[in-house]
């Protein structure tokens, strides 16, 4: 990158167009000169128009000269690119990616990246320069979530607890504590705040937060009796919060954010969506996989083959797994394989797993044939193994 | 490996950011020595002639004046089409700069997890967006996206794309000219990379004025803008002359099926595309093709299904968020091959449920409690059946 830059400020240094203009501007001089002499005093005309030769062929030297100028650092700018980028980026493609049908499948995803960023009047012009059919609802509902996150940025949590009290049966199957923890976040806002955040006036926080538990955390009682509890408890410690075992609960830092990252999470899930874009995870996750698939690319090339009908990639792609791991993965130890529907995971009495083939392999393709497990001393027949889901 | 940053890694695919304007730039270069070429040699010319006519006495003062006004104006029309150039090359220089400081922004993140690279990589899905939308001839749509982020501006491709797609628009619709004209500025491209897309365009220009009857009009054109061309294609010219043989479209149809076919317009206006693309370096598929190409079968797996997830279970592996079995990515899914492991990676202790299911222990216990089940049951997350925790079973993955 380095050499590009450096090559790119000497363009812009000798590569500005702007010269030939000067130079052509004083010539225009030097000759409505000429001219109005030439028009005063006409004996004067055989000097100024050997003049006005000798300048016109110094423009051509002048230009010239700019012209190569120009050109040079031109070509060394193109150099310094043609240098960084040896490989062409089309050599990763998939050719097989993308068929002509799915060219509407793409737009709906575009289309659907958008209103999931918020970003809907694009979406919207998206849709009809495309003529999708996305359902209104779905924008409509993102533009409520993004009116609830609105409200969660200002601290105020109303809307939110007013959407996850009115979703609270499909949360409660989901196994969400989404709306406690809101509740339990205005009550720690209120227990920690001593102005009103519109007049700045002092307020007494703890009582708010007392009143607020007496009105709300009733029906939580019974499934969330120890967080209560722990919260209530804060009231013996409120002179001294920061030293107190609760400050991790009370005065932790990421809660408002991590409340609103939990919301964005259960509102797409009930809608059947994950939270973060799948267009932009993919996206990202092909910027980290692209210089492996270039290599692969390249070799393909050389040795003339294409990128297989195969069904996996032929390289392992290095991807942090934080952020882009969402399946188990189970590789049969034996076979080296991950295992498929067609070859699924085995378990053998013994508590191991092995894919399929590999137990086909091992027993020599009779199910009743007795063999080792090739990690403990048990032995078992193929029959015995069951399937198993990761 | 994958926790380093690697800038250069990710420069990768924005080689057409910087190559476009470049090529450009190239273009005006070349357009400018033209120019001046043409018009200095007038110049030079015209001020010989003033000079030795005026010398050889053959020209008035008054004829000196107007040989001199005569340069003048050449010279101010010169000087029109270099400022034309100037802010042309403006445009493409202030491009370029936002575009290497954008690259070079990379050069200042340190990992993955930095707010710094979020903040370039949403920049960089924008601009992706912006190429592929405009690719596909949604004008409206680019410019609303550039306005909502107006920090891709300079770094998207806007007028290139418009006018690269409303040429290849009108060939399908079968009008040649804006095509013709396109040719012309890029003549010395086109004959350098041996393109016989004028030719072609031109022939089919022949082809429909005999399809329409206008056998005089065909022969014209044949004459003026075939036979000039001979040379590099000398079997075609040969071989479409024989169409004059035949009286009606109909009898054609069988000789010449090839240049008749309604699909003639539809491999023109790719051709042009190809031609237009490859001269400016950029790459046929848009940038995002790109990156989903290699990015879905990096994360795909074998066990990507659309909704066969459990939304709300959260284990080291959180299939409900995986991109390739969301409704938007799965059909798009299918025909790439899925990623390659040498090893198994599941959750710490895990333990299987009459039904054959594999779970952490830990995250179906956690589940299970926050799903409100009392001390001791278990629930399936992905199918809903309920267990006691007795039932669980240690597996031995590897």
């Amino acid at each position: 990158m380095y050499s590009i830059t450096k090559e790119f400020g000497r363009l812009q240094k000798s590569g500005d167009f702007g010269n030939y203009v000067t130079e052509i501007d004083q010539l225009l001089e030097t000759l409505s000169k000429a001219r109005a002499t030439i028009d005063s005093a006409p004996q004067s005309r055989r000097e100024l128009l050997a003049i006005v030769k000798n300048s016109c062929s110094n423009l051509v030297e002048k230009t010239g000269n700019i012209q190569k100028d120009i050109h040079g650092s031109l070509s060394k700018y193109s150099k310094a690119l043609d240098k960084k980028f040896k490989i062409d980026v089309e050599t990763a493609y998939n050719r097989s990616a993308f068929p002509d049908s799915s060219k509407i499948l793409l737009d709906r995803a575009i289309a659907m990246h958008l209103i999931r960023e918020g970003q809907f009047s694009v979406a919207d012009s998206l849709i009809q320069d495309s003529s999708l059919d996305i359902a209104e609802a779905i924008e409509l509902e993102f533009i409520d979530m993004y009116r609830i996150l609105a409200a969660l940025r200002g601290r105020d949590l109303r809307p939110a607890i007013a959407w996850a009290a009115s979703k609270r049966d499909q949360l409660t199957a989901l196994g969400s504590n989404l709306e406690f923890s809101l509740h339990s976040l205005q009550f720690i806002h209120y227990f920690t705040m001593t102005t009103d955040e519109v007049t700045g006036l002092p307020v007494n926080g703890q009582q708010m937060a007392l009143q607020y538990a007496k009105e709300n955390f009733a029906p939580f009682g019974e499934r969330y009796l120890g967080n209560i509890s722990k919260l209530m408890c804060a009231f013996l410690f409120k002179s001294n919060l920061e030293k107190s075992p609760y400050v991790d609960l009370f005065l932790a830092p990421t809660a408002w954010d991590d409340v609103a990252r939990s919301f964005t999470k259960e509102f797409c899930s009930l809608l059947g969506l994950s939270s973060e874009s799948p267009l932009y995870l993919a996206a990202a996750a092909g910027a980290i996989a692209l210089p492996t698939l270039l290599k692969v690319g390249t070799i393909m090339r050389e040795k003339q083959t294409e990128w297989t009908s195969e069904n996996e990639l032929p390289v392992e792609i290095p991807l942090p797994e934080n952020m882009f791991q969402f399946h188990a993965i189970f590789v049969c130890p034996v076979s080296k394989e991950q295992t498929t529907d067609e070859n699924p995971p085995m378990m053998m009495p013994c508590g191991h797993i092995v894919a399929k083939e590999s137990l086909a392999r091992m027993s020599k393709g009779n199910p009743n044939q007795r063999f080792k497990c090739p990690y403990c001393p048990n032995e078992s027949i193929p029959n015995q193994a069951i399937r198993v889901y990761f | 490996m994958s926790k380093d940053f690697n800038p250069e890694n990710h420069i990768l695919l924005e080689q057409a950011l910087l190559k476009l304007p470049q090529q450009q730039m190239r273009q005006n270069f070349k357009t400018s020595q033209r120019y001046l070429e043409r018009d200095l040699t007038f110049l030079n010319n015209a001020a010989s002639e003033a000079l030795e006519s005026c010398n050889n006495g053959k020209a008035s003062p008054d004829d000196s004046l107007m040989q001199l006004d005569v340069i003048i104006s050449r010279l101010q029309g010169l000087k029109r089409k270099m400022v034309a150039l100037q802010t042309e090359e403006d445009v493409l220089m202030r491009k370029s700069k936002a575009r290497i400081a954008h690259l070079q922004a990379l050069y200042s993140i340190n990992s993955l997890d930095d707010q710094d690279y979020k903040k370039w990589n949403r920049i960089r899905m924008n601009r992706l967006l912006a190429d592929n939308i405009l690719r596909n001839g949604y004008t409206e749509t680019a410019k609303a996206l550039i306005e909502a982020d107006p920090e891709i501006a300079d770094l998207v491709d806007l007028e290139v794309l418009i006018q690269c797609k409303a040429i290849e628009t009108s060939l399908r619709d079968g009008h040649t000219e804006d095509c013709l004209a396109w040719c012309q500025e890029n003549k010395s491209y086109l004959k350098k990379a041996k393109s016989s897309l004028e030719f072609e365009v031109r022939l089919q220009q022949y082809v429909e004025f005999i399809r329409a009857g206008k056998t005089i009009e065909a022969i014209m054109y044949y004459r003026k803008y075939l036979v000039p061309i001979a040379d590099e294609h000398l079997d075609s010219v040969i071989r479409i002359a024989g169409m004059l043989a035949f009286s009606t479209p109909e009898e054609l149809e069988s000789p010449y099926q090839d240049l008749f076919s309604p699909d003639r317009w539809q491999k023109l206006a790719d051709s042009f595309v190809a031609t237009h693309h490859q001269m400016l370096g950029i790459p046929m598929p848009s940038l995002l093709q790109i990156a989903l190409s290699a990015g879905i079968s990096a994360l795909k797996t074998p066990s990507c299904r659309v909704g066969n997830h459990p939304i709300t279970f959260v284990s080291n592996y959180n299939s409900s968020l995986c991109p390739i079995c969301s409704p938007e990515l799965s059909e798009l899914a299918k025909p790439l091959p899925y990623a390659h492991h040498v090893r198994s990676m599941v959750d710490p202790e895990p333990v299987m449920l009459p039904n054959g299911r594999i779970y952490g222990r830990q995250t179906l216990l956690t589940f299970s409690d926050k799903a409100g089940l009392p001390k001791g049951r278990v629930r399936d997350p992905t199918t809903g059946d309920e267990w006691d925790e007795k039932v669980l079973r240690r597996v031995f993955p590897s």
